[in-house]
Order: structure tokens, then C-alpha cells, then sequence
């Protein structure tokens, strides 16, 4: 009797769940039919300059097109790849110095003040000098990807390792453990949730670096167009890339959330 | 076993040296329980991390089985007082990093250390995570971790005073029968007089600034083999009791008076 009372409310429960989700959902979906929509529907009746902000039926247009003749893909390839390539490269980079600090802490109190200069000077002042480094080519770019998220990963996963609680450590003391084992089986695993959380962060900032790079220099890639488009007045092809850029990163940062989500399942 | 020779600690802060233990003398038997009690800060935990090889002596020695200790050795095991099992392992993977680390990780050291943990009612739990036990679980599943390298000198640091007093008492009991089966030496550092006789032969009194061992009793020889729980309602447990509390309130009103 009182079972199937509870399981009655339970299922009641279950429903109003469901439905609150729907909710959600179908919210989340009208926000973005009516911003598209009402965007159409502005520049169409020229409430908006359809020369500066076009409009998505031009837009689409476009993306079609451009798929067609295929020079999208080779821009998105480029451009992707030098995302990945430098938000690699600074998180394992970072990572790596940050290792390195926590093994000598000699090394990381010399380098403290160093550490927070960098940190706080706005990295893409140095795109110039980086270009002069490197040359106006693709290695430059991937530089400064690399460049925006290599500092600030540093600093965050340092700090990780560094608050790891003592007694882990103590734990694996006194079964005689070596620097290497400590670092292995206690501190490494213990930042995992901050490396991730670094990860997710880098992403962005990796976007911003090779995005602001493809502006200085580059010939070819989403940031290239972008600029471009901007150069001759071809907003469709701003708007596209933007669009274009946008899905892109939400997918790379879903990627890491869902990796976090395996990494991180049994805590 | 192990002996204690002339063993001192001097800590160096930016304000000041504190001479933190002094003049340590003690010599523990093969198949002993000694227990550390004393006033908070009276070095107790200091003399216990330098017999572990984890603080090195600021002079004196130490030897276990005529070896000279110089840093953490496999021979001893160390329990802390909360369990530290790693969050992101298994039981058994928590049980078997100690094996890991000390280079004994094979098959019959594993199987002993499952087998331990069958002993100790935690036969079902070796797949589970750290967080899905209760703290009695844990600090059972530590001392199995513990205990898988099989170490001949076991050191407890408050292992119980982070639980609840039932699981206390339980765990005691646990403890003490599990050593006493496999012959082991062990040194218990306490707050909680009742533990140290229920549990121990020998009861090493501190004295603090600097702390030093004032003295040392034994336990009634018919208390030592009972079980802590049946020890502690046996007539001849409430008087010792006194005993040994009258001195540690001497201790801690000489030390307020000194401060």
C-alpha cells in the first residue's frame, strides 16, 4: 500500500522533472529562432544596415557556396589546427613548468615575480615582437595561441600541485616513496581537477591567441577572413566566420567537459 | 627490536629554536605495544615521524633490528589519524599502492592483503571508491594498506580519534587482535589515557619544553592479553586508570605553572 503511494509520488516527481527540462529546451530554442529571426527580419526591413550586419539568409548563402567551391574547409582546417596545436602546447608547456617549480622550489621562488609580470601583461602586445621572432607565418600564429594560455596555466597548476594536502604525501613517505612516486601517485592525480578546469579556460584564451594572430599576419583561416571581410566590406563573410568560430570553440570546450566528466567520474 | 639512543629535536623557526623533544632513551621489545601519552605539544607525534625516518634526529639514533634508520624504511608502517585513502583509487588499488611503492607488488602479497581485508569485514568493498565507506571502513581499509607490505614496526598516530566513539571501541578491538595474530611491534600515539592501557604493555609518559619520557608504567600483566573492550571493564582497569591519570595532571599543572 504505502509502497505504491511513494512510487506513484516518485513517478510525479520524474513528470515534473521531465517537464521543467522541456521546458528549458524548448526556451533555449525560441532564444535562438527569435534572435535569428528577428535579425532577418531587421536587416530585411533595413531597421539594421544589411550592409554592415547582413543577415542570415545571405550568410547561409554564403556558407553554402563556400562549401561548395571548397575554400571554407581548408580555412576552418588551418584555423583549427593552430587552436589545437597551441592550446596543446600551452597546456602541456604549462604544465611542465609547473612541475618543474614544484620540484625546486629554490627555482620557483626566484621566478615568482617573473611569473606574475607575464601574467598580468596582455600577451597580444607582444604579437609584433613575436611575428619579428618567428616570421609572418603559421608557426607564429600557433606562438601566440601557445603564448596567451602557456603563463596562466603555469601559475594555476602550481598552485595545484602546491596545495595538495601534506598527508597524501605523508602517506607514500612512509612507504619510502621517491619525488618522481609522490608526484605520481599523490600530486599528480590530486590536480586533476584543476588541470582540467585550466584546460577548459585555455581553450578560450587559445582561440583569442590564434584568432588576433591570423589578424597580424596571416593569408589564410577563419581570422583571416574575418579581417578580410572587413578590408572590402563583406560583412556576410565576417558574420560567417563568426558563426563559424563560435561553434567551433563551444565544440572544443564540450570536448574537455566531457573528458572532465570520464577523468573526474569517481570523485 | 628498536632502540632510541640519546635521540633530540631542535626546530628552527624564523623567531626562534624550539627544543621540541630531549634526552629520548627507549628500547621497545619484538611483539610489543608501547603507547605515547602526554599533554598536547609534548613531542609525542615529533618522537613517533623520527622512528618513522620521516623527521631526521637533531642528534641520537635510531635503530630497528640493529639497522641505523636514516629515512623511511618498508620494515615500518605508519597510520595516521584520519585514513588518507586516495579519493581517485579503488580499495584494492589504495591497498596495493603501498605494495607499489615498496617493490613488492605480486601476486601473493596482493592475495594476502585481500585476505586481510576479508578479515576485517571489508570483503565486498575492494571495488569501491573511498567515499562510499563509512569512516570505520576507511581507517580498516588504511590499516590494511598499512599492513600489505608487511612491515615488522607499526606506528599509529591518533588512528581513532577522528571517530565515533562506538566505532571506536570496535576498532580497537580490531586493531589489537589483528597485531597481537600476526606478532607485530607497534607504538600507539594517544590523548585518550583509557586507550593506552586498554591497548598497550607499556605506557610512556611525556613531559614537555623540551618534551622528555618522565616515566614509564606497565600495564597489569592480566590487562595486557584481554581484548581493549574487556580490559576496560575489568576491576583492575579503573585503578591503574587513576594512577596514570594523577601523573599526567601533574605533568600538565607543572607545565601551566612553568608558562
Amino acid at each position: 500500500m504505502l509502497n505504491k503511494k511513494i512510487e506513484a509520488l516518485h513517478k510525479e516527481f520524474l513528470q515534473r522533472r521531465q517537464k521543467e527540462k522541456r521546458y528549458v529546451y524548448s526556451y533555449q530554442l525560441l532564444l535562438l529562432i527569435f534572435f535569428f529571426a528577428g535579425w532577418e527580419v531587421a536587416a530585411r526591413n533595413q531597421w539594421i544596415d544589411p550592409l554592415i550586419f547582413s543577415m542570415p539568409s545571405n550568410v547561409f548563402q554564403l556558407l553554402i557556396d563556400r562549401i561548395s567551391d571548397q575554400t571554407l574547409l581548408i580555412h576552418i582546417g588551418i584555423t583549427l589546427g593552430e587552436t589545437i596545436i597551441g592550446f596543446l602546447i600551452g597546456t602541456i608547456g604549462g604544465t611542465l613548468i609547473a612541475l618543474l617549480l614544484w620540484w625546486s622550489p629554490r627555482l620557483s621562488q626566484v621566478s615568482d615575480p617573473y611569473l606574475v609580470v607575464l601574467n598580468s601583461m596582455p600577451k597580444v602586445a607582444l604579437g609584433p615582437i613575436i611575428i619579428v621572432l618567428f616570421g609572418p607565418n603559421m608557426i607564429a600564429i600557433i606562438a601566440m595561441g601557445a603564448l596567451l594560455s602557456i603563463i596562466i596555466t603555469t601559475i594555476v597548476v602550481y598552485n595545484a600541485f602546491h596545495q595538495v594536502d601534506e598527508n597524501y604525501k605523508k602517506v607514500l613517505q612512509t612507504f619510502g616513496a621517491t619525488k618522481t612516486q609522490i608526484f605520481r601517485f599523490a600530486v599528480l592525480p590530486a590536480s586533476y581537477p584543476t588541470i582540467i578546469s585550466t584546460l577548459k579556460v585555455n581553450v578560450g584564451l587559445s582561440w583569442v591567441g590564434v584568432i588576433v594572430g591570423e589578424f597580424l599576419v596571416a593569408k589564410q583561416g577563419l581570422g583571416y577572413l574575418i579581417i578580410y571581410g572587413f578590408q572590402v566590406f563583406q560583412f556576410q563573410q565576417v558574420m560567417l566566420s563568426l558563426l563559424i568560430i563560435a561553434f567551433l570553440a563551444t565544440i572544443m570546450y564540450q570536448g574537455v567537459e566531457t573528458m572532465e566528466k570520464i577523468l573526474l567520474k569517481n570523485r | 627490536m628498536l632502540t632510541l639512543t640519546d635521540i633530540e629535536k631542535v626546530y628552527f623557526t624564523e623567531k626562534e629554536a624550539v627544543h621540541a623533544v630531549s634526552n629520548i632513551n627507549l628500547h621497545v621489545e619484538e611483539g610489543e605495544f608501547l603507547s605515547f601519552i602526554g599533554p598536547s605539544g609534548c613531542g609525542k607525534t615529533t618522537v613517533l615521524s623520527i622512528i618513522a625516518g620521516l623527521l631526521p634526529p637533531t642528534s641520537g639514533e635510531i635503530r630497528l633490528n640493529g639497522t641505523l634508520i636514516k629515512g623511511p624504511t618498508e620494515e615500518t608502517g605508519y597510520m595516521l589519524q584520519e585514513d588518507y585513502l586516495f579519493p581517485w583509487l579503488t580499495i584494492q588499488k589504495n591497498i596495493e599502492l603501498g605494495l607499489t611503492i615498496t617493490n613488492k607488488l605480486n601476486d601473493k602479497n596482493t592475495k594476502d592483503a585481500l585476505h586481510l581485508l576479508i578479515q576485517l569485514g571489508l570483503g565486498d568493498k575492494k571495488d569501491a571508491f573511498p567515499n562510499e565507506l563509512s569512516g570505520g571502513m576507511r581507517q580498516r581499509a588504511a590499516l590494511v594498506r598499512m599492513l600489505a607490505p608487511k612491515p615488522s614496526l607499526l606506528l599509529f598516530d591518533e588512528p581513532f580519534s577522528a571517530l565515533d566513539y562506538q566505532t571506536k571501541l570496535q576498532l580497537e578491538d580490531l586493531v589489537f587482535s589483528t597485531l597481537k595474530q600476526q606478532e607485530k611491534t607497534a607504538i600507539l600515539v594517544t590523548h585518550d589515557i583509557s586507550e593506552a592501557i586498554a591497548m598497550s604493555d607499556r605506557i610512556c609518559l611525556f613531559d614537555m619544553n623540551p618534551g622528555t619520557i618522565k616515566k614509564i608504567f606497565n600495564v597489569p600483566e592480566h590487562l595486557r592479553n584481554k581484548l581493549p573492550f574487556q580490559a576496560r571493564h575489568d576491576p583492575d582497569f579503573h585503578p591503574f586508570f587513576q594512577k596514570v591519570w594523577k601523573e599526567l595532571k601533574d605533568v600538565e599543572q607543572k607545565d601551566r605553572g612553568a608558562s
